[in-house]
């Protein structure tokens, strides 16, 4: 586990080449992650565990956030060194951005993990650089963070070792669900709340990317978020980018001028709308789509389905299809283009009346401002009355999710 | 078949039966041939052996429906018969689904359509956007149906027709079936010979050929083709109870009656004036007649006679040259012009005595690379000039301020843009004059029967005379003259933009209907790459450009006949490559390294296996076709193809400089000024020939462009559409993008992307390689990309709403960002070409050069010295 000091150390002389990194380029096979690492662990580990306790104190956590946080670390440094060779392939979780993700064993401590791989062609130092940012992960420790076991390079691709998370991103859980009912979504919008809050206040940096598919919950009912762009390197030397049907980027991202943090609001407001309808909301559905979504009753319903998990009636198209732009004579696909000129030009989204508290569409409302200094900020959203409600608001995520997925509850720590 | 002097009941009521008995087989016929096409893998042998077999069953049947009513009196004809044969189903049959009701709306029988001539055929077709490959399969279809339909009629015996395999799809190896090969084009000779009522060929000295696509010589027959486009025929319409009944398409009177129609008309026993004379009647380019007139009009004697006749008239299996519709007669010399359908007078070439004229004696083989000139309404041809400044845009009507196209037969002139536009029909009513196109009118060229055909066929890619074969002298009657030697200087249209569409119809025609076709070759380019003496050479290109009628990406006749020739001459067997180390990944699969006479570079296309393998083939191969055409020094040196699957590789002369991408980011400080000129303008120069040659490179970008010695290299041109086919390029909802390559794309382009990347058909042209020059202007100003490092989304939406990088980077003076400026033009429109832009980098103020040769390489000295 490596403390603060040794992270730093590379990362700030590393504007150049780090002096350590000097020898490895000459091709080192499978085990790229050069010996700097192999140091660390042995050098600094009870002493970053100290640190590291102390640092979960001065979270905002209640007991049993803090318990399961210090057993991923204690597991953690059972695990020590990852190496390619140590996993039993179990499956295939997704395919995302610019890579795959896989369930894997690790073999020595036998903890099942998530191993996101993505193919790089990339110099050594290049990739030694990757590897040495990814390592702030390891400072990431947040209940509302996925757990970063470590990285490695082999054979052409980063590997990226992080907590399996059972349920799966929101987007898959979205799939099943139909929507995503409101007490469910005010615990999400917590959790993301926090754990971008977490990001901003203790490392300085912010998301860049969320959307539903890099929300992760778990059946012990945990909401996590993963894939913050950590390392600009990473992102700079990603071979191919995938543009998809959907986008969560905010206006002014996309108009190529400054954006921050705010930017991230934007795109977990949008996340929010979509979860809740069902369906990506640009361009939004008419009120007769609306009609068929929501029943009269939309409110006992959502209460309802947070109890049993029963799907929800989402849109007839299932959220993979492509918008149909207005006034189109018929499914032709929209353009990548249309769909961002509609995020830049059209009216933002918002929650449909009535069917959600006010509360909800009210908060929605405030994060889907399309002028960035007009969206709610971080801290004046943690305050707001959904918020707060939702934090109240006692709710059984993790059976709703094991209904949802149809996974077996985690029974080994509750 | 019906004794013709059976009682007129009898005879009505034995054809109807074997009408509707041909109908019932006919009808169950076609559900099983539809079962084999849509359900069988066409693959298969036997599949094909099976829908072969069907085909010709289905032919002889309604060939049985066509004889029941031929013999049938003509009153008894129509009433009785008239629902037989189906045309509609015929159509389906054929396999031309989509043009169905269309052509059968306009009243056509299966009549007419036989009765039309290839030409007209395909006009037909175009006019309902019919693929190629339809009026191939409609053309060879009808051809058998006729040739049989003929045969069983007057059972002519030189009608090799058997009957073993009157299919007519494409998959068949062209030797596999030599039957159908040969015989359409004689039945169609007949067809027309039995119209005509005109004294027969024996009172005939002329030997002029009838047939071709030929040059006009005169202008006569403009006047003519005008009016026929414009109206109705000129010729007074006949008055025939089953005009009617034909269709409405100017429709020509029956040649017999023409005669007395056309008031210049004398009968004339040379056939010379014959057909001067006909030619100025040359009415019925579009009309359609009927077969079933033609045979009632016509006696069965006739028929003998000029059927007995044919032996003497044709040389053996070249009789596609009557098949040919003579396109043109020339009125002022007053010799030529035979109506397509004339008459059996028009035919024999070839043992006649050689008509000589003091205007249009001679008639020279004709290189199917001769400019396609007729006066059938025809493609432009149109080459770019600079001239053309100043003058008005025939399409927009506009000025025309930068180098525009004009049409070499018509004149037509037009901006670049406007091309496309253009009234698709060539009128060339200007060609005349050029004396270059006629050859002197006093020669005297004797035929030359055998190898003269060879020879063009061999030099041309579209092969378009099947008269190759040995005997037959590859005749044009309009012509007025040719010197041999001029028959050799014909201008082979060398620009493939300028597709001869109508000349590769008939080659490819040619080709499937000629039996010349002796070696089972099929698709195996590799062996059709051995033979090659000088006769046989031409057999291979034939069974290849049928073989490449398969294609069905293929719509361009004109590529799918150099494709032939592609595979001859550029087939590189997989196994002589040497193949090294990996020098890169594309779009489309890894480049190798790797040896084969020496270095090469081996783009291995990485296909799909789950793409159908014919087409990626087909894709393929006319990107190859394409390659082969580019000879510049600015452009990287198109060794061959490996064009088996599933080695699909392109071999090049390898590069061993370094890219422009990797050069200017690897100085340190910007690449300097007159460098970047320099770069700019070969750049330009090597993408203004590949438009020149209209190509459009698609996938211009610095990483695509090598220097070598200070030269600059363009690869990759035209390969972006073989990477649709290729793996890794369709995952799913997602387009991949790869790096840098968003900021090439012009905004039109750009506005386009579909998240489905399966379906890249994006607005290439011309214009948006300009906007990618742009941006490699860009990179040798500042040494990035433009909008470096943001996100997609965040490049297209910019890019999209015509939002630039900002230049506050750029060194150099306003002149070298206007030039940007243009080349980023939004409005397509607006964006220069390749020769403006070189005029523009020469006006770039340059600087004097560096004493110190501070800068490495790269530039080569020479290049260096022009700043000087």
């Amino acid at each position: 586990m490596p403390n603060k000091k040794g992270l730093r150390l590379p990362s700030t002389s590393g504007d150049g080449m780090p002096p350590v990194a000097v020898p490895a380029p000459t091709p080192p096979p499978p085990v790229a992650v050069p010996t700097v690492d192999a140091e660390k662990p042995t050098n600094t580990g009870t002493a970053s565990m100290e640190a590291l306790a102390l640092k979960l104190k001065e979270l905002d956590i209640n007991t049993q956030q803090r318990e399961r946080l210090e057993m991923f670390l204690t597991q953690k440094q059972q695990v020590g060194e990852l190496t390619p060779d140590d996993f039993d392939k179990l499956g295939e979780l997704g395919a995302g951005n610019g890579g795959v993700v896989l369930k894997v064993r690790h073999i020595p401590s036998s903890l099942i993990m998530a191993r996101k791989l993505i193919h790089l062609e990339i110099k050594p130092a290049v990739r030694i650089q990757i590897i040495r940012e990814l390592k702030v992960l390891h400072e990431c420790n947040s209940p509302f963070i996925v757990g970063f076991y470590g990285a490695f390079y082999s054979d052409g691709e980063i590997s990226i070792c992080m907590e399996y998370m059972d349920g799966g991103s929101l987007d898959l859980i979205l799939k099943k669900a139909g929507r995503i009912p409101e007490p469910i979504l005010g615990k999400v919008t917590v959790a993301v709340l926090k754990g971008l809050t977490y990001l901003r206040e203790k490392h300085q940096i912010m998301h860049r990317d969320v959307k539903p598919s890099n929300i992760l919950v778990n059946g012990r009912g945990e909401i996590k978020i993963c894939d913050f762009g950590v390392s600009g390197q990473l992102i700079d030397s990603m071979a191919n980018s995938f543009v998809g049907t959907r986008s969560y980027m905010s206006p002014e991202r996309l108009q190529g001028t400054h954006y921050s943090v705010q930017s991230d609001i934007w795109s977990m407001g949008l996340s929010i709308v979509e979860m809740a309808i069902g369906r990506y909301p640009i361009p939004p559905p008419d009120s007769k789509d609306l009609a068929s979504i929501f029943g009269d009753k939309a409110m006992e319903e959502h209460l309802e389905a947070t109890k049993t998990g029963k799907p929800l009636v989402g849109t007839n198209r299932n959220s993979f299809n492509f918008p149909t732009p207005p006034g189109s004579d018929g499914p032709r696909p929209m353009a990548i283009f249309e769909l961002l000129e509609y995020i830049v030009n059209e009216p933002p989204p918002s929650l449909p009346k009535g069917k959600f508290s006010d509360e909800a569409i009210d908060f929605v409302d405030k994060c889907l401002k399309k002028n960035p200094s007009d969206r709610a900020d971080l801290a004046s959203l943690m305050v707001h009355p959904f918020v707060k409600k939702s934090e109240e608001m006692e709710v059984d995520i993790g059976s709703w999710v094991c209904k949802v997925m149809n996974i077996k509850p985690d029974t080994k720590s509750s | 078949m019906v004794d013709s002097s059976e009682a007129e009941n009898g005879e009505i009521k034995r054809a109807i039966s074997m009408c509707t008995t041909a109908q019932d087989m006919i009808d169950f016929t076609a559900i099983k041939l539809k079962g084999l096409r849509e359900q069988c893998d066409p693959s298969e042998e036997i599949t094909q052996k099976e829908i072969r077999d069907t085909e010709t069953k289905l032919i002889k049947l309604f060939s049985k429906q066509l004889v029941a009513k031929t013999q049938l009196k003509a009153e008894d004809n129509k009433k009785h018969l008239s629902e037989y044969p189906k045309t509609e189903q015929w159509l389906t049959i054929v396999g031309l689904k989509s043009y169905i009701s269309d052509i059968v709306k306009r009243g056509l029988s299966l009549n007419s359509l036989l009765d039309m001539t290839v030409e007209e055929l395909k006009n037909l077709l175009k006019r309902y956007e019919a693929k190629e490959d339809d009026f191939h399969k409609l053309n060879n279809a009808l051809q058998n149906l006729k040739n049989w339909t003929d045969k069983q009629l007057h059972g002519d015996s030189r009608n090799s027709c058997d009957g073993d395999d009157l299919s007519w799809s494409n998959y068949k190896s062209a030797s596999s079936s030599p039957f159908s090969s040969s015989s359409p084009k004689y039945s169609t000779a007949s067809g027309r010979q039995s119209v005509s009522s005109l004294p027969s060929e024996a009172s005939q000295p002329l030997s002029l050929p009838t047939p071709s696509q030929s040059t006009p010589s005169s202008p006569v027959p403009y006047i003519d083709r005008d009016r026929i486009r414009r109206t109705p025929p000129p010729t007074p319409p006949l008055v025939r109870p089953k005009a009617a009944n034909n269709s409405r398409y100017p429709s020509t009177p029956p040649p017999n009656k023409k005669n007395h129609l056309i008031p210049e008309y004398q009968p004339i026993k040379k056939s010379k004036s014959h057909e001067s004379q006909l030619a100025n009647k040359v009415t019925d380019i579009d009309g359609i007649k009927a077969l079933h007139k033609q045979i009632m009009t016509i006696k069965e004697e006739e028929f003998d006679s000029r059927y007995k006749k044919k032996p003497n008239l044709y040389l053996p299996n070249n009789n596609e040259i009557l098949f040919r519709r003579p396109s043109d007669g020339s009125e002022a010399g007053g010799s030529r012009g035979p109506s397509g359908h004339a008459s059996p007078i028009l035919p024999s070439p070839i043992h006649s005595p050689i008509y000589i004229d003091d205007h249009n004696s001679l008639v020279v083989p004709k290189s199917p690379k001769t400019p396609y000139i007729n006066h059938y309404p025809s493609n432009h041809r149109f080459e770019t000039k600079f001239s053309l400044i100043g003058s008005i845009c025939d399409t927009c009507h506009k000025h025309i301020l930068l180098p525009g196209k004009i049409c070499r037969e018509c004149k037509y002139k037009c901006h670049r843009d406007c091309a496309g536009k253009a009234a698709p029909l060539c009128a060339p009513n200007l060609y005349l004059l050029d004396p270059n196109r006629h050859g002197s009118p006093s020669m005297v060229h004797k035929l030359r029967p055998n190898h003269s055909c060879t020879e063009f066929t061999k030099d041309s890619e579209s092969s378009s005379c099947n008269s190759s074969t040995p005997s037959s002298p590859f005749l044009n009657p309009h012509k007025e003259s040719y010197t041999p030697s001029q028959g050799l200087a014909f201008e082979f249209p060398d620009n493939p933009l300028e597709n001869d569409l109508t000349g590769s119809t008939y080659s490819v025609h040619t080709v499937r209907n000629g039996d010349v076709i002796g070696s089972n070759t099929s698709d195996d380019s590799s062996k059709t790459l051995e033979g090659s003496n000088t006769s046989e050479k031409t057999l291979p290109e034939r069974v290849n450009s049928v073989d490449s009628q398969d294609d069905p990406l293929g719509g361009n006749l004109w590529r799918q006949n150099s494709l032939s020739v592609t595979l001859k001459e550029w087939d590189i067997p997989y196994e002589q490559l040497v193949i090294e180390e990996s020098i890169g990944t594309g779009r489309f699969g890894i480049v190798y390294k790797g040896h084969w006479h020496g270095k090469v570079a081996i783009k291995m296309l990485h296909m799909d296996s789950d793409t159908d393998n014919q087409a990626q083939l087909s894709a393929f191969k006319q990107e190859v076709a394409m390659l082969k055409k580019t000879r510049h020094d600015n452009l990287i040196l198109f060794m061959g193809a490996c064009m088996k699957p599933p080695h699909l590789a392109i071999v090049t002369s390898y590069c061993s400089g370094q890219t422009l991408y990797a050069y200017v980011r690897s100085t340190k400080e910007k690449v300097q000024m007159n460098k970047a000129i320099l770069v700019a303008s070969q750049i330009a120069q090597g993408m203004g020939y590949l438009h020149a040659r209209g190509i459009v490179h698609k996938d211009l970008k610095s990483k695509n462009i090598f220097l070598e010695n200070g030269k600059v290299v363009i690869t990759d041109f035209g390969l972006f559409n073989v990477t649709r086919l290729c793996h890794g390029n369709r995952k799913g909802e997602w387009l991949n993008i790869s790096p840098g390559w968003l900021c090439y794309l012009a905004p039109e382009v750009i506005r386009q992307l579909q998240p489905l990347s399966g379906k890249l058909d994006l607005p290439f042209s011309e214009k948006s390689d300009i906007y990618a020059f742009g941006t490699v202007w860009y990179e040798l100003l500042c040494g990035e990309w433009p909008f470096r490092n943001q996100p997609p989304e965040t490049v297209i939406w910019q890019v999209g709403k015509g939002l630039k990088q900002s230049l506050g980077s750029i060194s150099g003076t306003r002149e070298f960002k206007d030039l940007l400026m243009m080349c980023w033009t939004f409005n397509n429109s607006d964006r220069p070409d390749f020769a403006w832009i070189l005029k523009a980098l020469d006006r770039l103020p340059k600087k004097p050069l560096h004493r110190s040769p501070s800068h490495p390489i790269h530039i080569s000295r020479s290049a260096e010295s022009v700043f000087t």
